[in-house]
């Protein structure tokens, strides 16, 4: 067991900044958890003595790495904080949080996100257009991490609105509706094409965060109030019909039945709501 | 060795995002890609990946069985290889000859190991698993190391030759950490090289480092050096190498460029 707690050791001592710290300055106590023979700290010892420049050039490595990936995950985060900002937090972020082997990127991305907004001096450093930025890549993270359950057997393949009447249409469960304080459409196009951002007017917006049925992939869109009523009463237990009465009053349309029909169908076609042949009973072992 | 790299697959590049286009756009001028197990995990990425690997052959390189940790092998990572074994149909797949995590901590890069006789045992015990579970077709790669971990009596060339022989598996010889490792370490790169028994190197990595803080790090974000150009001269000289992958997982620069690398590299393994 000696080796295995000599690795456990090690494994603390480059991710944990604090441990870090007080095994370079000579302090022992934190190696104490470990099952370590005299030998195991004898050897320790000789890689404080010997090589403690070249161990924390290797941890500083380890930031750099985690900034990096964290920087492909969050893209938008990482240009709305600015180079500074971003490596300041990824920094603290490595030196005090110790990130468990079974975590995925998405899943240790989320677990920065987390950091960024709960501690109060980072949180206080952002300004509200930071935030919304966080908040939208946290929201695509969450449905990335949510998995992707198959399509309930009771699905169909349908034609036209005329056949869809009395189908149940089910949003995948894998669906946020978020409000932004931004219409982050523009501010986005704005962060990918360079990366300075003046300040963007404020338009509350709502954006409808979803997976689709067909390819699993992460989308995102703006909506409109009644189209979010529609969504959430795409929940596989409301017919189609029924759901286009209740949203109906809100069309600003000559036919508003036909009108919601149509919506209804083109979501079936962008892969964002599917169509069961008989309702999603409650409870019922589904992939929901 | 044993008979599971016959097949010879040229010069391929290491898969990124960034380079998807690029590929596709020129199938005809790579011969394969490599493609990270890890990203490959989800199903949507396995799905977009298809136009890509249903045209090309494809090598999968993990970053996490953390061969070198005194645990047994993850089994929850290994069902998810599986499937990405089965799905991508790999022509071979490797990992690196090192720590990654340990007692259930993600270190989040690859740490160094001591050369000793426990940790020879405990690697090649995980290879002869992973072989018989998945394929003979296993490679191990040589990591960067910034220190030596105390209490090992073998050099890192002698390390890797008994974990080659112990394990009965291929070696992948990233020639930038070779480069790197030689200036870092104070040892002679060729020393190295007619060290390790070159009739087990089935692939190479490529890659480009810089000198930062007195240190040389692989970054894989710059140029391959001319000494690593040299070194894979060496190898193809000397050894029966079956692909080389350049790999640019940074500071991306013009694909063109990457095909020019593809290119040179594909003239040194057919002339030597």
């Amino acid at each position: 067991l000696s080796l295995r707690g000599l690795q456990q050791a090690l494994a603390r001592i480059y991710t944990d900044g604090e441990t870090r710290e007080a095994f370079l300055s000579g302090a022992e106590s934190s190696l104490a958890a470990y099952d370590l023979s005299p030998r195991d700290l004898q050897h320790l010892r000789q890689l404080r003595e010997n090589a403690s420049d070249r161990l924390e050039f290797f941890c500083g490595l380890l930031t750099k790495k985690q900034s990096h990936l964290m920087q492909e995950l969050l893209p938008l985060t990482y240009k709305t904080l600015r180079e500074t900002l971003w490596n300041d937090v990824v920094s603290a972020y490595s030196s005090t949080v110790v990130t468990e082997a079974v975590m995925s990127p998405t899943a240790r991305a989320v677990s920065f996100l987390d950091f960024l907004e709960s501690h109060g001096d980072w949180q206080s450093s952002l300004n509200l257009l930071q935030r919304n930025i966080v908040l939208y890549e946290r929201c695509k993270l969450s449905l990335r991490l949510a998995g992707q359950p198959e399509l309930p057997d009771s699905s169909v393949v349908t034609r036209s609105e005329n056949e869809l009447a009395n189908l149940y249409p089910l949003v995948h469960q894998s669906f946020l509706i978020r409000h932004f304080d931004y219409d982050l459409t523009g501010v986005i196009r704005l962060l990918n094409d360079s990366a300075t951002l003046t300040n963007p007017p404020q338009i509350p917006t709502s954006v409808f965060f979803y997976r689709q049925w067909r390819t699993g992939s992460i989308e995102t869109a703006k909506i409109a109030e009644w189209l979010e009523q529609l969504l959430n009463l795409c929940n596989g237990q409301t017919a189609a019909n029924s759901i286009v009465e209740r949203v109906a009053e809100k069309l600003a349309a000559v036919e508003p039945s036909l009108v919601g029909m149509q919506v209804l169908c083109r979501l079936k076609e962008q892969g964002v709501i599917t169509f069961l042949s008989r309702p999603l009973c409650l409870g019922m072992k589904s992939n929901q | 060795m044993t008979s599971a790299f016959s097949q010879r697959i040229g010069v391929g590049l290491g898969y990124h995002s960034e380079f998807r286009d690029g590929i596709l756009n020129h199938l005809d001028e790579i011969d394969f890609v490599e493609i990270i197990s890890e990203k490959c995990f989800s199903l949507a990425e396995q799905k977009k990946l298809e136009p890509i690997t249903n045209n090309l052959p494809v090598v999968c390189h993990g970053l996490q069985l953390s061969l070198g940790t005194d645990e047994a092998l993850d089994l929850t990572y290994l069902d998810k290889l599986a499937v990405v074994l089965e799905r991508l149909r790999p022509v071979w797949f490797s990992d690196h000859l090192c720590m990654s995590q340990a007692g259930g901590i993600d270190i989040g890069h690859l740490a160094p190991l001591p050369f000793t006789e426990e940790v020879l045992e405990i690697i090649c015990a995980k290879i002869v698993a992973l072989k018989q579970k998945f394929a003979p077709s296993f490679l191990v790669e040589n990591i960067t190391y910034y220190f030596q971990l105390p209490g090992g009596k073998m050099t890192e060339a002698e390390f890797i030759t008994r974990v080659l022989e112990g394990g009965d598996c291929g070696m992948l010889l990233d020639l930038n950490n070779l480069d790197v490792n030689a200036k870092n370490h104070g040892y002679d790169p060729y020393e190295f090289l007619n060290s390790i028994p070159l009739d087990r190197v089935v692939e190479v990595h490529l890659a480009g480092g810089l000198l930062r803080d007195g240190l040389y790090v692989d970054t894989h974000g710059h140029s391959i050096s001319d000494e690593v150009w040299q070194y894979l001269k060496f190898v193809c000289r000397h050894a029966d190498v079956k692909g080389i992958v350049i790999e640019r997982d940074q500071n991306f620069p013009q694909f063109e460029e990457l095909l020019t690398d593809v290119q040179r590299a594909r003239r040194i393994l057919l002339n030597n």
